[in-house]
């Protein structure tokens, strides 16, 4: 996973900041920042609601920095921690709005990044989360089977599955589309 | 038939198991699509959603700007704020609130029962609000 410091520099960094050095804890969020925004525009394709999980997560990680064990990347640890709040956000939502299923988040098209590809963010838009969510670890970050079974407390099995469903989907979907180059 | 049908099973399980920019392929694999059109056709498929996806997520990645280093200083000093002193500052801007409320109602004339009622809400909403918050700042194992 790409990251700006190097593993050694970063470490350091976490030691400092959890010493109460604001300055290393400014600069780990400041370079961790990207790969946390980027990582909820392609899962949520919501750039407004992406903004808002990001500071959300950062939140999180600054009051929960001593249970950081140092056992993966800092920015892995912030996707988990994003990654569970984002889950429990698609609850809230479902429990308000009921009847809607957390398979669909419905990404607005007014909060739609202009980076995402059009057919792309629709095919992915039509992804159960549950199919999204590993897709965008393999494909985006290149995390393992075995890192996104732990990332996600899930049988690397399960994962494997998904990875296998989602991509058959998203082959599908494009496939389906006027606009799918695939055809 | 059955055949392609496996090795498009065993295609989607290297694809998804290797980089999209990957062209490595088993030898096996590599032989059924050096004479197979329908799952060569299918495999470029594959590797072009991959190779999409890609690019798509570096597009991404160096379209954000990273804000500057007061916003992560404000995040911080947010974050540690203790959450029962920001519940402390709820409550006492709702409490001021509604007993502005019972202040106007009780000069503008509404009588005992407004006042009653704006009462009860004044006492019973922090009661109501503080279970919640609580359960929601106990940690959970991120």
């Amino acid at each position: 996973m790409a990251n700006h410091h190097s593993c050694a520099a970063e470490v350091r960094l976490v030691h400092q900041a959890r010493q109460g050095d604001r300055e290393a804890l400014t600069r780990l969020l400041q370079d961790n920042y990207r790969i946390i925004l980027g990582y909820f525009i392609k899962v949520t394709l919501d750039r407004s609601w992406a903004e808002d999980l990001t500071q959300e997560t950062m939140l999180r990680a600054i009051q929960k920095l001593g249970a950081y064990n140092g056992s993966s990347h800092f920015s892995t640890w912030l996707i988990a921690i994003g990654t569970n709040l984002y889950r429990d956000e698609l609850r809230r939502r479902r429990r308000i709005v009921s009847g809607v299923e957390e398979s669909n988040p419905e990404p607005s098209a007014a909060g739609g990044d202009p980076e995402l590809d059009i057919d792309l963010r629709a095919a992915l838009g039509e992804l159960s989360v549950k199919l999204r969510i590993p897709l965008v670890l393999k494909f985006f970050y290149d995390y393992s089977y075995e890192a996104i079974a732990r990332l996600l407390k899930l049988p690397v099995g399960t994962v494997r599955s998904r990875l296998h469903n989602g991509i058959r989907e998203m082959q599908r979907i494009m496939g389906d589309s006027p606009d799918g180059r695939t055809e | 038939m059955e055949q392609c049908e496996r090795i498009r099973r065993e295609l989607n399980e290297c694809f998804v198991g290797m980089s999209p920019w990957d062209e490595s392929l088993p030898e096996d694999l590599r032989n059924h699509l050096a004479g197979c059109a329908g799952c060569r056709e299918y495999f470029r498929e594959l590797r072009e959603i991959g190779v999409r996806l890609a690019e798509m997520g570096q597009r991404v990645d160096s379209a954000i700007r990273v804000p500057e280093r007061a916003y992560f200083e404000t995040l911080i000093d947010r974050a540690k704020m203790p959450v029962p002193i920001l519940e402390l500052l709820a409550f006492i801007g709702a409490g001021i609130g509604i007993l502005t409320g019972i202040a106007v109602a009780f000069r503008s004339g509404y009588g005992f029962p407004v006042e009653v009622f704006l009462g009860l809400i004044a006492v019973l909403l922090p009661l109501l609000i503080l279970p919640v918050s609580l359960k929601e700042g106990i940690d959970r194992e991120e």
